[in-house]
């Protein structure tokens, strides 16, 4: 009975009353923000603790969660300071990596090129290449870097970035001053190109068939709507070449940043949650 | 025996199941938040006792607050996740009541109308709600404004004894609105006519002139025997100024409209 009183008082005093906040469950509600998709305030949590737990997961938890929640800037910043003797060092600099890419902060990336980089960092860093700079690079020394299976393509890129296929505004205009729709057919507008010839020839054929059977009026009709649908023409291939090139440059770009999503930036992916 | 049921007692309760008190203090804690409007941090608390309240004693409570809290933020998508939640865990008529009504606001504010006037229906349909028929009738009344549908607006404002006035300013609208088809028609018949209709004098006069212009062209080339340069004329200069001046009627009454609804959304908000 004693014994049993004994327990009873001793019971709450070594049992006080299970704190929300403490830095444990904070842990686990952290944990619990992060596998429901909720970053933002999973961030927040790990941030309120992370003097508490000297815990390298907790640090890229938050860098990773920068990174879902697009703040790239943030995501960089965090990765950037996972010290090299975390188990996840080596996937944080290619999340560092991947982040320099997203900001598009290609000077940055180059600078990081110090021969010391490892085969996944450098295939990133040589991705990234093809998405700013003019290819200085050597195409075997380019090729190299990537595996077999991945060359075919990589090649394919690496050809589109050397002779991208522009389309000359200057020489658009021109075509089309000579000869009205061509200009157009230049930059691939098939169907505009030959209307625009058409429309030019027909109201050119109307003026002068006007002026000569002394229907002065008509005339000058045809050759007003001429000169407007003919420098309209001019114009308008300038600006189909201008169209042209942003359309195959934003192709180019998509196709790259596909390829880089389809091979998760050369990440390893840990699974946090159950 | 006793003795083994009270050391057994004492060890079961050693598992994480936290005092009330705690879970109470965390209640307070969250809705302290919200009361202070720092709906962010409301947010992250309920969710903190949604996740350690393992006895779901606060989880309507919660969701609800929860899903008021994304309200305020404008983050339409979970306000409604987040009702659904508490509908499923509404212990009573009024609470389940309480929910689909806050669920049929958010979907009016984000325009999913017709998902609105279906919620509607259904407590409408459902006879334990018999007395509040004229709230429904008012939300459908939202519903049809922000469908654009002021003449309906006004029949269901007008089931409710108390509410003329709503009826009677949705009606005005309604009868205020120009009428896009009688516009292109009229610019059908007379071009022009459709512009001048919803007070755009200029254009419409702009537009009669342009096709009088063409059309004599194209007529006196056919008297003077040159069909060709009338086909022409017709085709590429006539037809295009009077299909463009049909086209031109029709979007200034749907500009014109939109001003006149734009104008009564403010004042239903501000007044």
């Amino acid at each position: 009975m004693k014994r049993i009183l004994f327990i009873l008082i001793i019971f709450p005093v070594s049992h006080p009353a299970q704190n929300l906040h403490s830095p444990e469950n904070k842990k686990l509600f952290a944990d619990h923000l992060f596998c429901t998709k909720d970053y933002l305030r999973a961030i927040f949590e790990y941030q309120s603790i992370i003097y508490e737990f000297a815990d390298d997961t907790i640090e890229y938890k938050i860098a990773l969660g920068f990174e879902k929640i697009n703040n790239f800037d943030a995501a960089a910043e965090k990765f950037r300071i996972i010290p090299a003797s975390s188990v996840f060092f080596t996937n944080a600099k290619l999340h560092y990596l991947k982040s320099l890419i997203q900001l598009e902060k290609f000077n940055d990336l180059s600078e990081l090129n110090d021969g010391k980089l490892s085969l996944s960092e450098l295939k990133l860093l040589n991705l990234a290449y093809l998405l700013n700079s003019k290819a200085a690079i050597h195409n075997e020394e380019f090729l190299f870097t990537f595996d077999q299976s991945e060359r075919e393509e990589i090649q394919i890129f690496y050809e589109w970035k050397k002779d991208p296929s522009y389309k000359s505004p200057f020489i658009a205009g021109l075509l089309s001053t000579i000869i009205p729709g061509s200009g157009k057919i230049y930059t691939g507008e098939l169907s505009e190109g030959l209307t625009a010839f058409m429309l030019n020839g027909l109201l050119g054929f109307l003026s002068y068939n006007n002026f000569k059977n002394d229907h002065n009026l008509r005339g000058w009709l045809f050759a007003g709507a001429g000169l407007f649908f003919y420098t309209g023409n001019i114009y308008g291939s300038a600006i189909s070449a201008n169209r042209y090139n942003i359309r195959i440059e934003n192709e180019y770009s998509e196709r790259i940043k596909n390829y880089m999503e389809s091979k998760k930036y050369y990440t390893e992916e840990y699974e946090f949650c159950d | 025996m006793i003795k083994l049921l009270i050391i057994t007692t004492l060890l079961i309760s050693s598992i994480k199941v936290f005092p009330q008190e705690d879970l109470e203090s965390q209640f307070d804690h969250a809705l302290n938040y919200y009361v202070g409007e720092k709906y962010f941090h409301a947010i992250t608390e309920f969710k903190r006792l949604l996740f350690f309240d393992t006895q779901r004693r606060y989880a309507f409570t919660s969701n609800f607050y929860i899903a008021k809290s994304y309200k305020k933020g404008g983050k339409f998508s979970d306000v409604v996740r987040y009702f659904n939640e508490a509908v499923i865990l509404a212990s009573t008529s009024s609470e389940f009541y309480d929910c689909k009504i806050e669920i049929i606001k958010t979907n009016i504010l984000r325009r999913t109308t017709e998902r609105a006037l279906k919620l509607i229906d259904e407590l409408l349909a459902d006879s334990i709600y018999f007395n509040r028929t004229n709230e429904l009738y008012y939300w459908k009344g939202w519903a049809y404004i922000f469908s654009d549908k002021w003449l309906e607006a006004s029949n269901e404002f007008e089931k409710i004894p108390d509410n003329q006035e709503l009826a009677l300013f949705t009606r005005n609208i309604d009868d205020s609105l120009y009428n896009e088809t009688l516009a292109k028609v009229l610019s059908y018949i007379i071009p022009g006519a459709g512009q001048i209709y919803s007070g755009q004098y200029s254009s419409g006069l702009l537009s009669f002139g342009w096709n009088l212009l063409w059309g004599y062209l194209t007529i006196n080339s056919f008297v003077e025997e040159r069909i060709f340069d009338g086909f022409v004329i017709g085709n590429f200069l006539w037809l295009r100024f009077y299909y463009g001046n049909i086209h031109n009627a029709g979007k200034f009454v749907t500009e014109k409209n939109q001003k006149i609804t734009n104008r009564a959304l403010d004042y239903l908000q501000f007044e």
